[in-house]
């Protein structure tokens, strides 16, 4: 099959529910007409739509397996001090933390939901683009990750896609602390080579996208 | 031997030459082109074929008598002859008339344009069924289905769920991404095992 076609996918999705004004109809079947690929990429964008229609009941069924839950928390000092000075651009470490609770004699001040995490993986902005980073130890993971300097009020998407591209875990809007750290529980483990992705919120282009190979 | 990469002037040159392969070549570039237009037109197959077969009849008789003013735009005129012969509501009886032409259309087959289709379908439906298992948050899947399915706007869907215009498009793009790599895998692996 040839390279997919670029075009505007929206355009399709109208002439495929017969949304085209008359004149764009016209011209959107002259354009099918002279372009081959265009026409692989309305057949394709078809054979999806008929194929949903025919998984309609699965598209509406509830997941049977059971979801990847993420809580999103709180920064605490006592947490970061360690690591932010750690030279190493990734530190993946099998210790279980108390995330939430606010140490033995403090009070709290978030409020904030207790989480037992088993492993905490720490990225960093600095570091190479298509290094695969080892991650070992099991879930619950605190995922922490560097995201620089950012406005208070920043928010960001973060998606675990596996070896094939699906995604396996996504967090919408995650805000990020004072310093620019940005937390998230993995609630599993998990194993294999996988993509981490970080997004500006409702982005589509990730800022930052890492390989990790998970090794329970 | 009829070649349907031809451009369409070269076709047409070889039309008005008396070249059958070149009715064979323009036939076979558009043919499978024609009658997706006429079905998504019509919603009835049969009827789309036989407009199909009408359209081609015209055009070709038009090309012989080297009466088409720019042979670049044969597409153009082959989509507006069929949309005219659609919107015109061709009398049924004329549609089935026999042509001599008619042969011809018929022995460009359609043998393989039908079995890509039904290998396309099969393909899609696992790509779909692999994706929706892919999909962790019911919401997204509620997405696919209410501008898929349910032919709703972006508009309506992000109101519905609540939903920021940024992430409905994640979703929908990703849908459309993932479900191409999805096919194009199951594709590969149908070419490798045969």
């Amino acid at each position: 099959m040839t390279e997919f076609y670029k075009v505007d996918d929206e355009l399709i999705d109208n002439f495929l529910r017969g949304k085209l004004e008359q004149e764009g109809m016209n011209d959107f079947e002259v354009r099918l007409l002279e372009d081959p690929q265009l026409f692989e990429a309305v057949q394709m964008r078809k054979a999806m739509i008929e194929a949903l229609d025919s998984e309609s009941s699965s598209l509406l069924a509830e997941q049977s397996e059971p979801q990847i839950e993420s809580v999103v928390v709180d920064f605490k000092q006592w947490l970061r001090q360690p690591y932010s000075m750690a030279a190493s651009l990734i530190a993946a470490l099998s210790v279980t933390l108390l995330v939430g609770n606010m140490m033995p004699g403090e009070e709290s001040d978030s409020g904030g939901q207790s989480v037992l995490v088993a492993s905490n993986l720490i990225l960093e902005t600095v570091r190479g683009n298509d290094q695969i980073i080892t991650s070992s130890g099991t879930g619950p993971i605190l995922l922490t990750i560097d995201v620089g300097p950012v406005s208070a009020d920043a928010r960001f998407d973060i998606i675990i896609t596996d070896e094939e591209g699906g995604e396996v875990f996504s967090e919408e809007s995650a805000g990020v602390d004072d310093q620019g750290w940005l937390r998230v529980v993995l609630a599993r483990s998990f194993s294999g080579l996988h993509r981490i992705s970080v997004f500006a919120a409702g982005s589509s282009e990730p800022l930052q996208s890492t390989s990790i190979e998970f090794i329970p | 031997m009829s070649d349907s990469n031809e451009t369409p002037e070269a076709i047409a040159a070889g039309i008005e030459k008396g070249d059958k392969n070149a009715e064979r070549a323009l036939i076979e570039k558009y043919q499978k082109i024609l009658y997706f237009v006429l079905s998504n037109r019509t919603r009835d197959p049969e009827l789309a074929k036989d407009l199909v077969q009408d359209t081609f009849v015209i055009v070709l008789e038009k090309l012989r008598n080297n009466s088409l003013e720019d042979p670049s735009k044969l597409a153009a005129y082959l989509q507006s002859t069929a949309i005219n012969l659609y919107i015109g509501e061709v009398r049924k009886s004329e549609r089935r008339k026999t042509s001599a032409d008619t042969e011809l259309i018929e022995s460009v087959s359609e043998n393989e344009g039908d079995q890509y289709r039904r290998v396309l379908q099969e393909q899609a439906r696992i790509a779909v069924r692999k994706h929706i298992a892919e999909l962790p948050q019911e919401r997204d899947r509620k997405i696919l289905h209410r501008y898929y399915l349910e032919e709703k706007d972006k508009e309506e869907v992000c109101s519905e769920l609540d939903l920021d215009h940024r992430h409905f498009d994640r979703v929908i793009s990703r849908a459309r991404t993932r479900f191409k790599e999805l096919v194009d895998e199951g594709m590969k692996d149908l070419m490798l095992n045969h």
